[in-house]
């Protein structure tokens, strides 16, 4: 019996040591005499749930007289002023000047809570102490704060009244670091297609473009680096006629519009006898003499053909001719 | 580093292609028009592949084969595919001799120069592989002894166009062993006309034997001769890689027609048969006109279409005249 006593004192106290030691700093204002209590104020007596507010307390002049005042010690925050009110600072202390004269000094504390209703908060004690050490408690008796839930829609069970994320201004260096982001990506785009388009038209990447030579000159100026080269003298039959016949199929796509790169010797020449009857210029000799050439090109190309001199020659002079006679020069100096 | 004297590659093929003409003549007699049919079976012969003919019934594809099998001193036989048809059928089968108590050999069909396996996909998977087994291998195997086939040893597979009823199409791999696949079309008018004249008459010219099996094994010999410049290895390369990634070849619309393109094998028969066009042309060289004179045949049976090519009604042949229009000559 006796055991089961002590067991009891001890639950007793592990439940109210806590309460004890808050007790040492706030309580409640109810068991206080009267003189020693000072009326405070919330900034809001009401507030929503997770809203903040300050409980206000004010020292009139003349109650320290001098005195250091002692606020009680709220670590670690938030404080637990009750079981549903939360301090979110200590006890700031604050003074009010009026016309250069120390009017009060301002204690302050900020408030939060999460669970709905209305509280009373406790009193809060401010210790005076004199130089000579003795010590006066001001007590500041706790206001009711109500806590107001936030409505909710019971056919969603969502919120009233949600509002969106809070936006924040975009600052001037923000647009001009986008602003110069994107300016840069345009140059790059544009330097791109600038580069590529050059390419594509084989002109060259900086300054003004060369005018694209008429398809016979193009075709007389390769031919002629050919004669200048001379390959066919260097043991090189099978590049000569490969450019040679080149040049002459890039000549009758340019010229003629006929698709020669993608045509073999026969289709080129049935073509261009297929275009004869609208060109007065592709004649039946011209035509024949560019089959021949094409035939020692085949022979040369496919057949490791070795064609002598005077063939390769015959052969330039076969492509130069037939570059010239069918030249359109004078639409191209009416252009 | 190779060397070839064109000049007298040149002159040994003026000589040995001579029967080409004498042979093309002597099918004439017998076969009105369908001068593509008998150029592919003379490209066939001499490159050493079989070949897979597709056309409506009555458009000589039979007798085209028997003609040409009638010009050279060769055996021929003709298998019928049909449903019930067993490989045994082709191949041979082990018979039981009671007079000399031991099983013998009893060789099928298969065992001749000229095969016509006439509607192929009629018969199922297993008969048609027991066939192109002896296609590739050029061999058969009956119970424990192996029996090479004849030199030369040619199928000619004939296959309907319609009537897809209870067939049994060739599968993708086994059709790439044909190197060629000729499709036979109807013949023109005045072919027509004379086709009348000769059954009215009743009178069917009979063409005579010119060539002997011999003489076709040194004609392709000669033709494996033929020389072919690296330009022209690479465009048929550049060829048949246009059927596998189009988009590389500027094509880039054929890319959602084509389900997978052509094999290695294609580049192979693409090659031979180049030569074997050349040969027929009477020159010791290809050019690349022939290989596009036979890049058609080789290559249509081993491209194949996606569902998105078929529902537009696009054909293999469309894609090749894509490619063969883009991708450069040498």
């Amino acid at each position: 019996m006796k055991g089961f006593i002590y067991l009891c004192f001890f639950f007793v106290w592990l439940t109210l040591s806590p309460c004890l030691s808050y007790a040492q700093q706030v309580t409640d204002a109810g068991q206080l005499p009267e003189n020693l209590v000072q009326e405070s104020v919330l900034e809001k007596d009401s507030i929503l749930i997770g809203d903040q507010t300050w409980w206000n307390m004010t020292l009139p002049a003349g109650t320290w007289n001098g005195r250091q005042i002692e606020i009680p010690d709220f670590s670690p925050l938030p404080y637990k002023l009750t079981e549903q009110v939360e301090a979110l600072s200590g006890v700031l202390l604050d003074s009010v000047v009026r016309k250069r004269h120390l009017e009060s000094i301002r204690a302050r504390i900020l408030l939060t809570s999460f669970d709905s209703g209305s509280y009373r908060l406790p009193a809060v004690p401010l210790c005076l102490v004199g130089q000579n050490g003795t010590r006066d408690t001001l007590w500041f008796k706790g206001p009711l704060l109500t806590v107001n839930t936030i409505p909710v829609d019971t056919t969603s069970f969502e919120p009233f009244g949600l509002k969106p994320q809070m936006r924040y201004p975009i600052t001037k260096g923000e647009i001009l670091t986008l602003a110069g982001l994107l300016v840069l990506l345009a140059a790059l785009i544009f330097l791109t297609v600038l580069i590529v388009r050059r390419r594509r038209n084989h002109m060259p990447l900086f300054g003004p473009a060369r005018p694209k030579d008429p398809p016979h000159i193009a075709a007389l100026k390769v031919l002629e680096d050919i004669r200048a080269r001379e390959l066919w003298k260097k043991q090189k039959a099978k590049s000569y006629y490969t450019l040679l016949t080149d040049t002459i199929r890039i000549y009758l796509r340019d010229r003629f519009g006929i698709q020669a790169m993608e045509k073999t010797s026969a289709e080129m020449l049935a073509a261009l006898r297929q275009t004869a009857s609208e060109d007065s210029l592709l004649t039946d000799k011209i035509i024949g003499g560019l089959g021949q050439m094409f035939s020692t090109g085949d022979l040369a190309k496919f057949a490791k053909y070795t064609p002598s001199d005077l063939e390769n020659e015959e052969s330039l002079r076969q492509a130069i001719r037939f570059v010239t006679e069918t030249a359109r020069i004078e639409e191209e100096k009416e252009e | 580093m190779e060397t070839v004297n064109i000049k007298e590659l040149n002159e040994r093929i003026q000589r040995e292609s001579a029967f080409v003409d004498i042979m093309t003549l002597e099918m004439s007699k017998v076969i009105v028009g369908q001068k593509q049919l008998v150029e592919n079976l003379l490209i066939g012969l001499l490159a050493n592949g079989h070949i897979l003919l597709e056309g409506v019934p009555g458009l000589a594809k039979t007798l085209a084969i028997r003609t040409l099998a009638s010009v050279v001193d060769a055996k021929f036989s003709r298998i019928q595919f049909t449903p019930d048809l067993l490989p045994a059928d082709l191949v041979g089968t082990l018979i039981y001799s009671q007079r000399n108590e031991e099983f013998q050999v009893k060789k099928g069909p298969l065992f001749a120069n000229f095969i016509l396996a006439d509607e192929i996909n009629r018969s199922p998977a297993k008969v048609q592989s027991a066939l192109l087994e002896a296609m590739q291998e050029r061999q058969i195997t009956i119970g424990e002894h192996t029996f090479p086939l004849p030199e030369p040893f040619l199928v000619l597979a004939t296959q309907n166009p319609i009537e897809q009823e209870g067939t049994y199409p060739l599968p993708e791999a086994q059709v790439d062993r044909f190197m060629l696949k000729v499709i036979v079309d109807y013949p023109k008018k005045e072919e027509e006309k004379l086709i009348i004249r000769m059954n009215n008459s009743g009178q069917f010219p009979t063409a005579a034997q010119v060539l002997k099996p011999a003489d076709i094994r040194k004609a392709r010999q000669v033709v494996r001769e033929v020389y072919m410049d690296e330009k022209i290895e690479r465009y048929i390369v550049d060829l048949v890689y246009a059927t596998r990634k189009p988009e590389d070849c500027h094509l880039p619309d054929l890319k959602p027609l084509i389900a997978y393109g052509a094999s290695p094998r294609a580049s192979i028969s693409l090659a031979i048969a180049s030569k074997a066009y050349a040969f027929i042309r009477r020159r010791g060289y290809v050019i690349p006109e022939d290989v596009r004179a036979v890049a058609y045949e080789v290559l249509r049976h081993r491209i194949g279409l996606t569902y998105e090519a078929e529902a537009e009604n696009i054909v293999t042949e469309n894609i090749i005249t894509s490619i063969i229009n883009a991708v450069e000559v040498p």
